[in-house]
């Protein structure tokens, strides 16, 4: 990179040509942090956390250090030391989250920041930079489908990044980056296998292939997973989360009580869900993902395809849905993408995406006194074409600037079939339905009217296709441009981002950090950004029962203004935040239900310390504290039955966190590590009838009780093989989390209210043993 | 251990075990201890400063093998003071070929042999990130050291290799034979 010392001419604006006068002069250190300018004394006390290179903060390469934004970095070396063999499991660990494991049709559902979501719908997740999130539902979905083992690192973002990516990163980012070949010779190839067991039949395998030959390279990804998953009698205690209900024909008619859902004395296989029949508990899993990227030059295409197949767990009341059902997600993305480096100083880069993603499945249902089994189906798919551009002008100023045009082909409402009359649509039998379009209500019969040859009817086959008076067309456009400036020990980050939609119109978001690097070892960031998120067509079209639709929904807005401090010393890197987020338009049961204001702390803390073992590496770990104080404008009355100005606490996000991981390695081959999590109690979201304050009907206020999980995972390592035995859970810990969604049943066990959702959730309570081979050739 | 997803029968668990322990003898390609580049690219540059040739003379060029990311960093440090000595020049390339480079930076093991034998004959400084190649024969192992920088200076390496070093490195590097 070469200095320049032009003198800008007249013609360009005043404020440019100062910054570029200015800018010439600098050192020759142009990232602020002055690395040359250490002695060696303070070069080996940085933390190389900090000065990893990252570009989810900023869409360039840049420092942890120099990143607008607090980020936590997950390491391949962190997956393996941890024992994370799937994306959920990295959740619980983090700072900033509220998670909470259903194991039902979403694995998990997490809370970035305090902010709660039917689903964990307002995280952006990418892998590689490209977007993972459900199309009609904007959910995440973060089972045991990637191949850890193919990952390279996990970057995790904190607050809105809606300057750079335009809709959608409303709360932060997790950006899964996966191994790729920059680092291999001419002519090497690697190839790792990974292989799995553990509690509850759960098996995997994965494979990591890269290769570098010539111009040409390769990597490839792929997992299988599959598992039984816990027994009811793994769980903790929950009423409505018993096998009896299953069985019990006042619930379920005699049908599907017995399995025999025809009542003709055999149970046959068109009767089977996932091969098991109703009126008894299983919760199958099955997870898939291929990724593939190929790299030719200047040159890369890819594909990321993956399926998750879940069954509902305790995720439901039992006196509601049948849990053997398999709920699906599946994603299949192709991408061509171009680096250019135009000359010493101008980058470009272009990549167009296609994708499609689907979510559907089974659903036996009893809902009051109506049985029904019915199918479910949304089918999206959406075109991308971006391009950026990165322009050094000075050795001290970054110009970035990009354009996008996204099409996409959205589902508006559900494709269902065998449901009630007028929801949802249904080809097969619109032409008998009130409205022509839809299920027809044949498919739901009376509890009391069940009797061999009345019977609850299977549903017709759905077809993929989706008519098109249930297709949603949208396009969206954005153009954002950035500049980064570095003035001796100061960074400026500038940013903003014009987003047009066809339906909800312009949104501006802009995004402005100052980071000063007081020492080499203290540094201090303010950011402010901004961000917004669409509208899903679930949240638009998607109502069912318990759940509404409205297309009248605006766009939910954030502001949030941080300041975050980052001090290093030999044994301890401390870096914190604290934040506040004003967020308008909040979406939650397919309406807006006012403003909501987020206070938090988040201290993301590591630690080095010597070894009291002999000929053993250093102990290494993270201490992270979350302190969040959510408030709504608006709480749900559960009798009367909607939205009511009421400024309370917004519920189901703990106000105190506390994550504890420590690394110990044991001499030269073998390593432990120890994850503690304590989460403080809380209060439960207002749709849930257990907070008294939302239900007058209810005398005594039910909160999530505080809990602290131990995770333990050992590892063997001897050359190219590495063995691991992780035990989750060490202590027992028996405890019920906050339901999602509507989170609606109560906890009147005597009774069924049909809230759908549980509103404690089970929680495995036994220990849950997982062991791993890992061979690398 | 359970390698495929229906039930194994025990001859194939067999092969597949005895697959497995077959590849005990191969070594790891993995390496999760190298530093960020910026990062090694300032060490590599303060830490020449403490031998004593480089220090005193008047150019310093680097030829960085197999490191792109390295090179791009040293080459935007070019003019550094180094010591009493300027870097002058940095070079990014798979092999030695017809460069005569005071500092070779060993990016990935690539007819390390060859390299190794060049830096003996014309004494030069090898350097190498991560701890994978320390005990290799390379002089300066740059590594990261549980979260902070790590170096491993290879006495008998630097010996062979004639250089001289300013003893205050000893604060900072541990040594291997």
């Amino acid at each position: 990179m070469k200095m320049t010392n032009k003198r800008s001419p007249q013609l360009i604006p005043a404020v440019i040509t100062a910054i570029v006068i200015a800018s010439a002069s600098q050192a020759e250190d142009n990232h602020g942090s002055n690395l040359t300018q250490m002695n060696l004394s303070d070069l080996m006390l940085q933390r190389t956390a900090v000065h990893r290179q990252s570009d989810t903060a900023s869409s360039v390469s840049e420092s942890l250090q120099n990143a607008p934004a607090a980020m936590i970095v997950i390491r391949q070396q962190d997956i393996r030391r941890r024992g994370y063999d799937s994306i959920d499991d990295i959740l619980a660990d983090l700072p900033g989250f509220d998670t909470v494991v259903t194991n039902g049709t979403e694995q998990v559902v997490s809370y970035q920041r305090g902010y709660r979501t039917p689903w964990t719908q307002r995280t952006l997740l990418l892998i590689n930079g490209k977007v993972e999130n459900n199309l009609w539902m904007h959910g995440a979905v973060l089972s045991r489908q990637y191949p850890m083992s193919h990952v390279d690192s996990i970057e995790i973002l904190y607050g809105p990044s809606g300057a750079v990516y335009g809709p959608n990163a409303f709360l932060g980012v997790i950006n899964i980056i996966t191994k790729n070949n920059d680092k291999l010779i001419d002519g090497e190839d690697i190839v790792n296998i990974q292989a799995e067991s553990g509690s509850f039949d759960s098996k995997a395998i994965e494979l990591s292939l890269r290769g570098k030959h010539s111009d040409f390279g390769y990597s490839i990804g792929a997992r299988l997973f599959n598992s039984d998953e816990a027994a009811i009698g793994d769980y903790s205690q929950w009423g409505y989360f018993k096998e009896s209900l299953l069985r019990d024909p006042a619930v379920w008619g005699a049908g599907i009580a017995s399995g025999d859902i025809n009542l003709d004395g055999v149970i046959s296989s068109n009767e089977l869900f996932n091969d098991e029949p109703t009126g008894r508990y299983s919760d199958p899993s099955e997870n898939y993902s291929l990724l593939a990227d190929f790299y030719w030059r200047d040159w890369s295409m890819g594909l990321s395809t993956w399926r998750t197949d879940e069954g509902y767990g305790p995720y439901y009341s039992l006196s509601d849905a049948q849990p053997q059902g398999i709920w699906f997600h599946t994603a299949d993305q192709f991408y061509l993408k171009n680096t250019h480096q135009l000359n010493d100083t101008l980058k470009i880069t272009s990549e167009l995406v296609y994708r499609e993603n689907a979510s559907g499945g089974d659903w036996v249902e009893s809902y009051g006194s109506s049985l029904s089994i019915s199918d479910w189906l949304s089918n999206n798919s959406a075109w991308r074409f971006e391009q950026q551009y990165d322009l050094q002008l000075t050795p001290n100023l970054l110009l970035s600037g990009g354009i996008k045009h996204e099409e996409k082909k959205l589902t508006k409402g559900y494709m269902v079939c065998n449901y009630f009359d007028d929801l949802g649509f249904c080809p097969a039998q619109a032409s008998s339905s009130t409205g022509g379009l839809s299920s027809d209500g044949s498919g739901v019969i009376a509890v009391g009217a069940i009797a061999p040859g009345n019977t609850t009817p299977l549903p017709p086959h759905l077809s993929s296709e989706i008519p098109s008076f249930n297709i949603a067309r949208t396009t969206d456009q954005g153009l954002f441009v950035q500049a980064i400036y570095d003035y001796e020990n100061w960074r400026f980050n500038g940013s903003i981002r014009a987003d047009r939609n066809s339906v909800y119109g312009t949104e501006i978001n802009p995004r402005a950090a100052v980071i000063y690097h007081s020492s080499s070892q203290t540094t201090y960031k303010f950011i402010y950004g901004e961000a917004f998120q669409e509208p899903s067509n679930k949240s638009l079209y998607g109502g069912w029962n318990g759940s509404g639709s409205n297309p009248a929904i605006e766009p939910e807005k954030v502001r949030n203004i941080e300041f975050i401090a980052m001090h290093q010393t030999e044994h301890f890197l401390h870096d914190a935040s604290v934040f506040f987020s004003h967020y308008d338009n909040v979406i939650t049961s397919s309406a807006n239900v006012g403003d909501r204001d987020i206070f938090g702390i988040e201290y993301r803390g590591q630690y080095r310390m010597n070894n009291f073992l002999s000929n053993s590496g250093d102990i290494t770990g993270n201490i992270f504290y979350t302190y969040t104080q959510a408030m709504a404008d608006q709480q749900y009355d559960n009798v009367q039955g909607k939205w009511i100005d009421d400024r309370d606490e917004q519920g189901d996000v703990a106000p105190h966190k506390v994550n504890f991981l420590m690394n110990l390695p044991i001499k030269q081959n073998w390593n432990a590590n120890l994850r503690v999590n304590w989460v403080s109690e809380r209060e439960l979201f207002s749709q849930n009838p257990l907070r008294a304050d939302s239900n007058s009907a209810r005398a005594d206020n039910r909160k999530a009780e505080a809990y602290v999980t131990v995770d333990a995972n050992l590892l063997f390592s001897h050359k190219n093989i590495e063995v691991g035995l992780k035990i989750e859970n060490l202590l027992e810990e028996d405890y019920l989390a906050p339901g999602v969604e509507g989170a609606g049943s109560g906890d009147d066990f005597s009774t069924d209210n049909d809230g759908f959702q549980n509103s404690l959730l089970p929680q495995v309570n036994e220990r849950v043993f997982s062991f791993t081979l890992r061979v690398e050739l | 251990m359970i390698l495929c997803f229906s039930r194994p029968k025990n001859t194939i668990l067999v092969v597949a075990l005895s697959l497995l322990l077959g590849l005990l003898a191969l070594p790891s390609k993995a390496d999760d201890t190298a530093l960020p580049a910026r990062l090694n690219a300032a060490l590599t540059l303060k830490i020449a400063s403490y031998e004593l040739h480089l220090s005193n003379q008047k150019h310093i060029s680097i030829l960085v093998l197999n490191d792109l990311e390295l090179s791009k960093y040293l080459k935007e440090r070019i003019g550094t003071k180094i010591g009493n000595s300027t870097l002058s020049y940095v070079n990014h390339d798979s092999d030695i070929n017809n460069y005569t480079p005071d500092i070779i930076f060993v990016g990935q093991q690539n007819k390390l042999n060859n390299t190794l034998s060049y830096a003996h004959k014309n004494k030069v400084l090898t350097i190498t990130k991560g701890k994978k190649l320390a005990l290799s024969g390379v002089v300066l192992t740059l590594y990261d050291d549980e979260g902070i920088p790590g170096i491993i200076l290879n006495l008998g390496a630097s010996k062979e290799n004639d250089l001289t070093w300013n003893p205050e490195i000893l604060n900072f590097a541990s040594t291997i034979k």
